[in-house]
């Protein structure tokens, strides 16, 4: 009855055996590199939790892809830039800073407002909607403002102008 | 090692414990142990879920259930820093939709911004009328430029302890009232 | 004016006779006889506590708040004291995790007066006038009345792989892995977070974005393994938050480090990791 019970039908090579065998599958088991898919898998409900993964956990891309780090320090990059900008406007005005205004300040605008829609837009359509709908907004703004450097006074000018009222 | 009589002594009986307490750790629903000493360990499946699943039964479980979120923002106590980093995105998102209003304009309206300057000027507004203006423009512009160091300190990893977040949060008020006020008297 | 003055084993200095000591002997018999009596006439201070409560076995049921009244003379300085006694003595149904009563297990984490701490080592305010709010942590799922739902935030913590992984590890368990002093003290103020969650649910972005958004609490311990010396993938760790929203929700609101009830800065920590992931060379990081 022994056989019967810790056979398992491959034969008996002996309780020693077993035992090494048991100690290298505990080894196994207990392996952190072994948490996969179970080995039965539980059909409906699991597959409706797979599908809640794709929409709850953060979308990776490639391997090996520093896009959003990236973006992290372009963002301090223009910020800095725009800073500097500031007193420039004010002691160099004209169409040089004008323009090189209307692309910083456009830019730092853009990835702002994206950062507020990333933060506040949830589900996929709608973001897809906001987003397209902020980089119509910011184009239109840039050429807005590249119209009026060519066509009008000028930014600097033309906040030269206002604080004169 | 199913229930009923088998040695507890001896290496067998050391089989079997370890087979049960292997059984045990693998106590999970949908999940079928079946442990058999021999080369191959195919019918041994892995047990555990991973972080995403876990997740993923966390969203499942919460969406479908009735249970409520529990309040946030209606008792959240307010501090400094918290209203000024609100503030910070307020100022910005005003003055992009400005700039955005501005740079739309200047592709949408007929004339050219000196006549829209004359007309105001035609107006005659009181002095006092156009300084609290000029200072409602400057206001925004300076407290999200100083804010906006205060922030680039802190990428630098600058200023982190509590005490310093409400100096640096209290220097940055200051500074914006004082350079609004310039700014508007210009 | 003879007063002999000895100074005993420890460093105790006793008058014995003498104006001096006759003085300090009636002081503490006065001090006795005003403790020893108007103990029980004192006047009780009662203490309200507006506390939130959801079932969720009766149906239909909206969360509400409700008040207990708390002698606190009869009652432990801290709100956890409270909490135990209005369910020992007034309502056995009020529903709270707690544990070691010393603040270093995190279950009493809870929003208390506005702010998330632990109950255990958050005083009473003993003005009376004033209401204590208890409320569980915000914006969380509840099981019932103060207990959140934080299977998310542990699955969280668990996506960080928080130990310690070796390149080589055939020299496992034969001998310790050598840290200097240097190194062992960059630990320090990462090591010691308790994961009661406290700073997580206190930040802004991680009540809109919590299913994305990993959070100070498992930010800091990702940290915690990307600077420990004994750790070989702290590329991998890096490049594991190259996403929008894992790491770069995060946009220095500071809630999280004023919310700490260990006194930790997770802020500071996500900072340090924001630069460590705009200056790291990618070698090859294959996950």
């Amino acid at each position: 009855w022994r056989r019967r019970y810790c056979c398992g039908g491959r034969g008996w090579r002996g309780p020693e055996e077993a035992v090494s065998r048991a100690r290298t599958a505990l080894r196994v088991l207990l392996s952190k590199a072994l948490l996969t898919r179970p080995a039965i898998a539980c059909s409906a409900t699991e597959e409706r939790r797979l599908l809640a993964c794709k929409i709850h956990t953060s979308p990776r891309s490639l391997a090996g892809s520093k896009a959003a780090s990236l973006h992290w320090t372009g963002e301090r990059a223009v910020s800095v830039f725009l800073l500097g900008l500031l007193p420039a406007a004010y002691l160099y005005p004209g169409p040089v800073v004008d323009y090189t205004l209307a692309a910083a300040l456009t830019l730092h605008g853009h990835w702002g407002l994206g950062q507020v829609v990333t933060d506040y837009v949830h589900g996929e359509t709608s973001f897809k909607l906001a987003s397209t709908g902020l980089y119509l907004l910011s184009a239109v703004t840039f050429a807005g403002l590249c119209y009026f450097n060519y066509q009008d006074v000028g930014i600097c000018k033309a906040v030269a102008m206002l604080w004169s009222l | 090692c199913a229930p009923g009589p088998f040695p507890l002594w001896g290496k067998e009986g050391l089989l079997c414990k370890m087979a049960t307490s292997l059984l045990r750790l693998a106590g999970r629903r949908c999940l079928c142990v079946h442990f058999r000493p021999g080369p191959s360990m195919q019918h041994l499946a892995p047990v555990g879920t991973t972080a995403k699943e876990e997740m993923a039964r966390f969203w499942d479980k919460n969406t479908r259930s009735n249970r409520p979120l529990s309040p946030h923002i209606s008792i959240y106590s307010w501090s400094l820093p918290m209203m000024m980093s609100i503030t910070h995105r307020g100022t910005g998102i005003a003055m992009s939709l400005g700039v955005s209003l501005f740079g739309l304009s200047a592709l949408v309206l007929p004339s050219h911004f000196p006549d829209y300057l004359d007309f105001v000027k035609s107006l005659n507004l009181p002095a006092a009328l156009i300084y609290s203006g000029k200072f409602a423009l400057a206001f925004p512009l300076t407290f999200h430029t100083w804010n906006g160091i205060r922030h680039l300190a802190w990428d630098m990893g600058k200023g982190f302890k509590i005490p310093q977040v409400y100096q640096s949060g209290v220097l940055v008020l200051v500074l914006t009232v004082l350079s609004s006020l310039g700014i508007a008297a210009m | 004016m003879a007063a002999a003055v000895t100074v005993g084993r420890a460093g105790f200095v006793s008058f014995r006779g003498g104006p001096l000591g006759v003085a300090v002997q009636v002081c503490r018999r006065a001090h006795a006889a005003a403790a020893a009596a108007p103990a029980t006439q004192a006047s009780a201070r009662i203490k309200t506590f507006a506390v939130y409560r959801w079932n969720p076995d009766n149906p239909g049921e909206k969360p509400r708040m409700q008040t207990y009244e708390v002698d606190l003379n009869k009652c432990g300085p801290m709100v956890l004291d409270a909490l135990i006694k209005i369910k020992n003595e007034m309502d056995a149904t009020l529903t709270f995790r707690r544990s070691c009563r010393e603040g270093i297990c995190g279950s009493c984490a809870m929003n208390i007066d506005g702010g998330n701490t632990l109950a255990c080592t958050k005083r009473i305010d003993t003005r009376l006038s004033k209401v204590a709010k208890i409320y569980p942590l915000p914006h969380m799922y509840v099981v019932k009345d103060l207990v959140p739902d934080l299977s998310n935030f542990y699955a969280q913590y668990k996506a960080i792989q928080p130990y310690l992984k070796k390149k080589d590890e055939s020299k496992q368990g034969k001998e310790q892995y050598i840290q200097s002093i240097e190194d062992r003290e960059k630990l320090d103020g990462l090591y010691e977070c308790i994961l009661c969650a406290c700073c997580s649910t206190s930040c802004p972005s991680y009540w809109w974005n919590g299913d994305k958004y990993l959070g100070p609490a498992v930010l800091m311990q990702a940290y915690r393994w990307m600077v420990d010396s004994r750790d070989d993938y702290t590329e991998e760790r890096l490049a594991q938050l190259e996403d929008p929203f894992s790491l770069y929700r995060c946009h220095t609101i500071m809630n999280c480090t004023k919310a700490c009830p260990k006194g930790l800065n997770p802020g500071k920590a996500i900072a340090e990791i924001k630069k460590m992931m705009a200056t790291y060379k990618e070698k090859a990081a294959s996950a």
